[in-house]
């Protein structure tokens, strides 16, 4: 009896660090605010006119960045990949040349000057290839902080 | 009580040989790589730069060379943490730097930018210390890539 014990406690410790750990391909607000609060992100959750999520978060030192959801396969439940984004309001004052050489120069992360010629920081996440949700999410804001860390010395600062 | 000894035991290696069949990775190295390119159908020579370091070039349908690049991004973890694939083709004429940046502006996974030899590159990075399922996470990496290039070819270097 004690031996069935022992095996059935096993399988119960193992089904936990499984669910712990487990593969996801998609995800959705309540795992990624989950994710955000345990690790001490400032954040609040909003949603689009069509109902998709959207989270506002602190970043870096304390600079306001967007996380998106994207429903890549509507076929399937949850959100396939996320973007972070910041955009920057300069008054139009960064040029191209600056934007270019940062994309040149550093990676896990793409700029651009938008409609208003503000720059922008955007870092792309695809979940389908199968992740551990909470570490693939916070290397990929760790990637995007320090890619921001650069950007904002060598694009914005300028 | 033979029965329930045999059940569990199945139950334990079930769970077990699944954990195992989605186990992710941190690092890999270049042969692995190589190794997964070929399976998954593309043409790719595996060959090492000046200093040394793996790099992986791959014909694409187009005929464009793609490079795949290698960066240990922690040394005290064994292989590569960092892939990134990279193309460029030199342009007749000047692409102008706003359509660069719109380019990037309504594009995912890759950018595009002008190299200091005049031609224009598309670039994408994988950061395998995330934590991926290998051989999807290098299937998905490889498709979007090179739906990014038939756009960078199509939208800027206008071919």
């Amino acid at each position: 009896m004690t031996k069935i014990k022992i095996l059935a406690l096993s399988v119960l410790l193992l089904a936990a660090g499984a669910a712990a750990q487990s593969v996801v391909t998609a995800t959705d607000a309540t795992q990624v605010t989950r994710v955000l609060s345990a690790n001490d992100y400032e954040f609040g959750l909003d949603a689009e006119d069509d109902g998709t999520p959207i989270v506002k978060l602190q970043v870096g030192d304390g600079y306001n960045a967007i996380l998106f959801f994207y429903d890549d396969n509507p076929g399937q439940p949850g959100y396939e990949s996320l973007q972070l984004y910041i955009g920057f309001a300069v008054d139009g004052k960064i040029s191209l040349a600056t934007i270019n050489d940062w994309n040149y120069n550093y990676r896990f992360a793409r700029s651009y000057l938008d409609d208003d010629l503000d720059p922008v920081l955007e870092s792309d996440l695809d979940l389908s290839g199968g992740v551990v949700l909470e570490n693939t999410l916070l290397v990929f804001l760790q990637n995007f902080e320090a890619a921001l860390e650069s950007f904002v010395t060598e694009v914005v600062g300028k | 009580m033979k029965n329930i000894l045999r059940l569990t035991t199945i139950l334990l290696l079930a769970l077990v040989s699944g954990a195992m069949a989605a186990s992710l990775v941190h690092s890999a190295d270049a042969e692995t790589i190589h190794g997964i390119l070929k399976k998954i159908g593309y043409k790719a020579s595996l060959g090492v730069n000046g200093a040394g370091v793996p790099e992986i070039s791959i014909n694409t349908k187009g005929n464009q060379i793609v490079y795949l690049y290698f960066f240990d991004d922690d040394k005290r973890r064994a292989g590569y943490e960092g892939l990134q694939l990279m193309a460029c083709s030199s342009v007749s004429g000047e692409v102008p730097p706003e359509m660069i940046s719109y380019w990037n502006q309504t594009h995912r996974y890759a950018k595009a930018y002008g190299d200091e030899n005049g031609s224009i590159c598309i670039e994408s990075d994988l950061d395998l210390s995330l934590g991926l399922v290998l051989d999807s996470a290098m299937k998905v990496f490889m498709k979007k890539f090179m739906q990014n290039l038939d756009a960078y070819e199509l939208e800027l270097i206008g071919r």
